[in-house]
C-alpha cells in the first residue's frame, strides 16, 4: 500500500470518528472493544484491537444483522509483583451492535492476528443491489 | 480479578519535541512495569504489529521501542465507521544501573511485547542467615 493511501487512510478515520454513520443501530463509541467497519466489495470487514486476548477467550454470535462480540482476558499471577505502572486492561467485556445490512451467517470467517481480530461477513443476498430493468 | 467489566481507553498519541519527518500517526503504547527479585519485566500492547518489525534498542540508559503496524492489512478497504485510529507505536523508558544489559530477552505473543529485564547479580536480596 502506498504511503500516500495510507495517510488518506488514517485522515478518512477521523473524519468517520466525528459523524454518525449508521442513525438507528447500536454501535456506541463508549463501550469496549473500540471497532473499525470497513468494506470491501460486498463484504463487511470488522477489525477490533484486542491484544493479549487469546482465541479461545473470544466468543462471536452473529444473527442477520446484528453481532455480539464478548470475551475475558485473565490476569497472571501477580503476587511476587512489584507494579511500578500498570496501563494494561484486564476483565470481561460484551458487546452488541448492529450491522449495516444483513450478512449471510454461512459466510462469516473470523482471524485472530498480532492481536488484531478481523471478522469478515459477506452480504445477504437479500441485501445485494439488484438492478431491475425497465420492461 | 477477571469480573472486571473492560472500559474503552482511547489511544494517546505521541508527542515529540522533535519535529517528525512523515505525517503518520504514533501511538503510546499501554505498558504495564513490575518487578521480582530476579528481573524487571515489561508488557506492552502493540497490536497488529508482527514481532519481525519491533525494533529495540538500548542506548545509554534509553530503551526505545519502535512497533511497526502494516499498513498493506488495509489495502483496498474502504472505511464505513471508525472508532479508532490506526498507526505504528514508539515509547522510550529509562533503565537504571541494576540491569544486566547483555541478557535482556524479548518475545511477542498476540500483540503483546515482553521484554525480561534480568537483574545485576550482585543486587538481587539476598538472605543473610543469623548464626
Amino acid at each position: 500500500m502506498l504511503l500516500e493511501n495510507f495517510l488518506n487512510l488514517q485522515k478518512h478515520l477521523d473524519e468517520l470518528f466525528n459523524r454518525e454513520l449508521f442513525p438507528g443501530t447500536t454501535f456506541s463509541r463508549r463501550s469496549f472493544p473500540s471497532m473499525n467497519l470497513f468494506e470491501k466489495n460486498d463484504t463487511l470487514i470488522l477489525k477490533t484491537e484486542l491484544p493479549g486476548f487469546e482465541k479461545k477467550d473470544l466468543k462471536i454470535e452473529v444473527k442477520e444483522n446484528s453481532l455480539l462480540l464478548s470475551g475475558t482476558k485473565k490476569e497472571s499471577e501477580t503476587e511476587d509483583r512489584n507494579y511500578h505502572r500498570r496501563e494494561r486492561l484486564f476483565g470481561t467485556f460484551s458487546r452488541q451492535f448492529g450491522l449495516p445490512y444483513r450478512v449471510d451467517t454461512e459466510k462469516i470467517s473470523a482471524t485472530l492476528l498480532d492481536g488484531i481480530l478481523t471478522i469478515e461477513m459477506e452480504k445477504a443476498e437479500s441485501a445485494k443491489v439488484r438492478s431491475i430493468a425497465i420492461k | 480479578m477477571t469480573a472486571n467489566e473492560l472500559e474503552v481507553k482511547d489511544k494517546k498519541e505521541l508527542e515529540t519535541t522533535s519535529e517528525k519527518t512523515y505525517s503518520c500517526k504514533v501511538y503510546v503504547p499501554d505498558t504495564d512495569i513490575y518487578e521480582n527479585d530476579k528481573e524487571i519485566i515489561l508488557e506492552v500492547d502493540i497490536p497488529g504489529v508482527n514481532k519481525n518489525d519491533v525494533k529495540i534498542q538500548l542506548e545509554n540508559s534509553v530503551l526505545s521501542i519502535e512497533a511497526k503496524m502494516r499498513p498493506q492489512d488495509y489495502d483496498k478497504l474502504n472505511p464505513l465507521y471508525s472508532e479508532y485510529n490506526i498507526g505504528h507505536f514508539y515509547r522510550e523508558f529509562r533503565i537504571g544501573e541494576m540491569v544486566e544489559r547483555d541478557k535482556i530477552d524479548a518475545s511477542v505473543n498476540n500483540g503483546v511485547l515482553k521484554l525480561t529485564l534480568p537483574k545485576i547479580e550482585k543486587l538481587k536480596p539476598k538472605q543473610i542467615a543469623v548464626r
